[in-house]
């Protein structure tokens, strides 16, 4: 019996700005991609910006039914120079061109010139995962037309592609706009990639090599000199260089016929020369250690080295900087750090060969790494990624006409957009002016023409909605912070709306107390929380952090500056992180004489105690909330009297321990732990669970599940209910 | 000013709560400013009540000055630094230390020319800096490049301190930005010994080689 083939999920168009005939990371990453994206059960539209002249990149895809890979200038014959490449526009045309032809439903692109090239096309508005690699590094001022052409990447996309996690917290300090759009791919290897059959521990010469460009930041000058000094300290060492790229150097010019020279003719050196990818591999797995010393300039990155996760696959120890993200992959204790100097390569690569033992854990810490690094954890990720963004709607709209979500201050309800949307598909959203002066004929030709209307909180529109419902519509209510003395639920008619739907079960039993509705159209649906975007790995040291979002005096942030000194004096480890504006760099200070007063008294009591201060930063309320939660172990929120903040909402998500002063209903809003009786409980519960790391796991467990209540999966089913009754 | 009390001894008391606040009070400053900000009367307080009569009418007065000298560091130097509590304590001994935390421009806190700019690696792994040094702290991580390029307007050097940290995305830049990495390689001349440094350098290259050292 013949396999039923699995049916495509989509169609995806993808691009990398590289040259197919050439071996390096770009071709490599796009290769790897469209063996992930097949995987994912889509068909993958691989067009190249270069003429095929040799098909070995390519290899892998052959046999791939669902990869259709497209030479650009196939059929032109002599017409083309083989060296003739697309230009960023002409593959923008070739793109819309092709999207004509199968409607893709996602286009993946990377290089920032062809990501911003299409972007400005408007053509893949939505469905558009642009992976921009070559962003400006920290120390390096963005200019205004940089950050404008990132911000438009950003907006067109649907998602975009980083490397790292380290890469998506610094895009989304960079562009605010691609906060919440960001999915971490990670470098990737081939899942089969291992050590060579057979191989025992090594025991006599120990065999390194180095693979990939001959680069004078990449240290490879230096590193042909290295069997010889080792040879010094009695140490023997061959060195296997693999590679034919010798790049030039502006900064030493006779550098490249230095290293010529010494790849040629260095003692205890062999040069392999270009070796195809497979061809490498196997060559390296041979080696017991790998060569990844670089520069110290280049200590700066974002990004993981795919070659030094390839060493690792293979068991190839690699000798790598010590950088944060080597510990962090390796482990402090690994025994093949080291700096820029190369008395450190030489102390390290003798210390293995003259205690194998040590070499062996050195093979063993890589190959334990690198398990999240393969190509079928990719595929997982991706695969969710993707599926995320393709929910099928599961209501029926009434008549087939759209769903019109009306309010007068829809910026916080994003959420609540993309749930609707989810679950209905058609949906259109109308922010109106409050007063709706001269605008009743036009708002009342949209009403009209929706078959369901949701109105975001009871004002203004709701009475003037239960005033004009058409026959057969269904009106929703969305009451997100509900006071019963309002007026517009007085005014409204309310046996005209088919559903009220409140983000919190207070809210809803309060309603159900001052009103006479019948139980079934009052619908509970939480605040919507894209709790897998926000929930990242925590930082070290973060449950002896505090944050506080809020500085307004009705916050009371002096209670938590109360708190930090108590908690300073059981540990000083503990600060206080405020990211809030300062009342002082608004336009205008604030007007009330009290406000005022209360900041004055504020900064006076810091003043008095430097030693408090000297624990509390002022952070200022960038767009990366998710990034800065990783490191912050408890949120110090006040009082919501029945309203839900959307930030504490996703520093739950995040595992942040939120904590708020006791009132009723904080347990239904935080969770049963979340509340204390005095300042002096806050600061024994920190303490105590700050000094236990088991405590505050379990504390941090908890919040995440509370948090869990807000994902968008279980708001879908609530708000999927109400919207059919 | 209250009116009974002799000019002499107010300025005298002026001179000795400047005098320790040189050493001690640094913190209280920008806190100060940032008070008379939120006053409000502000900005016309600043005008109509500057915080210190002008010191060139006052005639001199001999014994005080002698106090004063008595109460001052040896060195005049001040530290404005992103310190750990540890060092800044240590610092303090010797020296007039202000440590910065983030936000602290927003206080009032200002590089003045004669100062020396501390970066201790150790304290931006914890702490009120924390993530400093990392993709997820890239705003910190600007703002302490702020502190290196108001020192070096008002010529005043920036020096960090090393630690055994592993380097992080940031650090590159902070080592770029320092005029003086320290702690100083060791190496001393065969013949002539170690070149020797100043008080300051010299104490601020034992805080670092102890950070460089005792965790490793």
């Amino acid at each position: 019996m013949t396999p039923q083939p699995t049916p495509v999920e989509r169609r995806v168009l993808l691009y990398g700005d590289g040259n197919i005939n050439l071996i390096d990371g770009s071709t490599i990453w796009l290769v790897s991609m469209a063996q992930v994206l097949a995987r994912t059960n889509s068909h993958v539209t691989l067009l190249l910006k270069a003429r095929i002249i040799s098909r070995k990149m390519l290899e892998p895809l052959a046999g791939l039914d669902n990869v259709t890979v497209v030479d650009p200038f196939e059929g032109l014959g002599d017409a083309v120079p083989p060296s003739r490449l697309l230009s960023v526009k002409e593959v923008a045309e070739r793109v819309v061109e092709l999207d004509r032809a199968h409607r893709f439903d996602k286009i993946i692109s990377r290089g920032f010139a062809i990501s911003n090239e299409l972007a400005r096309t408007r053509a893949f508005d939505g469905r558009f995962w642009p992976y921009v690699i070559d962003l400006p590094e920290p120390g390096a001022e963005p200019t205004p037309e940089r950050l404008r052409d990132l911000e438009e990447i950003s907006l067109a996309s649907e998602r975009m592609l980083v490397q790292t996690e380290d890469s998506r917290s610094y895009m989304e300090y960079r562009v605010p706009a691609s906060v919440g759009k960001c999915v971490v791919i990670n470098p990737m290897i081939p899942d089969d990639l291992g050590p060579l059959r057979g191989r025992s521990a090594p025991a006599g010469r120990l065999k390194g090599v180095y693979a990939g460009k001959f680069a004078e930041g990449w240290k490879t000058l230096e590193l042909c000199d290295v069997p010889r000094l080792l040879a010094e300290r009695g140490v023997e060492l061959s060195l296997s260089m693999i590679g034919d790229k010798i790049m030039h150097s502006t900064r030493t010019p006779t550098w490249r016929a230095r290293m010529r020279a010494a790849v040629t003719s260095s003692p205890g050196v062999e040069w392999a020369g270009g070796l195809s990818r497979d061809d490498a591999m196997a060559y390296s797995k041979t080696a017991d250690i790998g060569f990844s010393w670089r520069a110290q300039e280049l200590d700066s990155t974002h990004e993981l080295s795919t070659k030094v996760l390839e060493y690792c696959a293979m068991g190839v120890a690699p000798v790598v900087n010590r950088i944060a993200a080597h510990v962090e992959l390796l482990g402090e204790d690994y025994p093949l750090f080291v700096d820029a100097s190369l008395e450190s390569v030489l102390d390290a690569v003798e210390r293995v060969a003259r205690d194998r033992d040590l070499l062996e854990d050195a093979r063993k810490k890589a190959m334990d790494a690198i398990d999240q690094y393969r190509m079928a954890n990719t595929v997982e990720r991706i695969h969710a990624a993707l599926r995320a963004t393709e929910v099928r709607p599961s209501v029926t709209l009434t008549g087939g006409r759209p769903l019109l979500l009306v309010g007068s201050d829809l910026g916080t309800t994003r959420g609540t957009h993309t749930v609707l949307r989810q679950c209905a598909g058609n949906v259109r959203v109308a922010q109106w002016d409050p007063t709706l002066t001269g605008q009743e004929e036009p708002r009342l030709g949209e009403l009209s023409a929706a078959g369901t209307v949701v109105v975001e909180d009871a004002t203004p529109y709701l009475p003037w909605a239960t005033r004009r419902k058409a026959t057969g519509q269904r009106l929703i209510a969305h009451v997100r912070d509900l006071r019963t003395d309002e007026p517009a639920l007085r005014e409204a008619r309310l046996d005209e709306v088919d559903a009220f739907v409140f983000q919190t079960e207070p809210d809803l039993a309060a309603f159900s107390a001052a009103f006479d509705v019948p139980a079934e159209r009052l619908h509970h649906a939480p605040l919507p929380v894209d709790t897998a975007y926000v929930d990242r790995p925590g930082l070290t040291g973060r449950r002896y952090r505090v944050g506080v979002l809020d500085l307004s005096p009705s916050a009371r942030p002096d209670a938590a500056v109360t708190a930090l000194r108590g908690l300073l004096a059981a540990d000083e480890q503990f600060s206080l992180h405020v990211r809030d504006r300062l009342p002082w760099e608004a336009d205008d200070l604030p007007a009330d004489q009290l406000e005022r007063s209360y900041y004055q008294a504020l900064v006076a009591e810091l003043g008095a105690t430097p030693e408090v201060a000297a624990r509390v930063a002022f952070e200022y309320p960038d767009s990366d909330l998710p990034s800065w939660y990783r490191k912050i172990g408890w949120l110090l929120v006040p009082r919501r009297r029945g309203r839900l903040d959307q930030r504490v909402v996703e520093a739950q998500a995040a595992g942040v321990v939120v904590l708020t002063p006791a009132e009723h209903g904080s347990a239904d809003l935080y969770g049963p732990d979340a509340s204390y009786d005095s300042i002096d409980a806050l600061v024994r519960t920190i303490a105590a669970a700050a000094a236990d790391p088991a405590e505050f796991a379990k504390r941090s467990a908890a919040s995440r599940l509370h948090g869990g209540r807000h994902d968008l999966a279980v708001v879908r089913a609530a708000w999927a209910a109400a919207l059919t009754g | 000013m209250p009116a009974s009390l002799p000019t002499r001894a107010v300025r005298k008391a002026r001179r000795i709560v400047r005098g320790r606040r040189r050493v001690h009070e640094v913190p209280d400053s920008p806190s100060r400013a940032a008070e008379r900000i939120l006053s409000l009367r502000y900005p016309e307080h600043l005008v109509a009540e500057p915080q210190d009569e002008p010191e060139a009418e006052e005639a001199p007065d001999a014994e005080a000055d002698q106090s004063d000298a008595r109460r001052e560091p040896a060195s005049v130097t001040r530290v404005v630094g992103v310190l750990t509590g540890a060092t800044a304590r240590r610092l303090g001994d010797d020296l007039a230390v202000a440590a910065v935390t983030p936000g602290a421009r927003a206080f009032g806190t200002m590089i003045e020319p004669g100062d020396v700019l501390v970066v201790e690696r150790a304290a931006l792994q914890s702490g009120p800096w924390s993530t400093a040094e990392t993709s997820s702290g890239t705003a910190l991580l600007l703002e302490i490049l702020e502190w290196t390029d108001e020192a070096r307007e008002h010529g005043a050097a920036v020096v960090l301190l090393d630690s055994a940290d592993a380097p992080n995305v940031g650090t590159n830049l902070l080592r770029g930005a320092a005029d003086v990495v320290l702690p100083l390689a060791q190496q001393a001349d065969p013949v002539l010994g170690p070149v020797p440094l100043s008080p300051v350098v010299s104490l601020l290259d034992r805080v670092a080689r102890a950070a460089v050292e005792g965790d490793r």
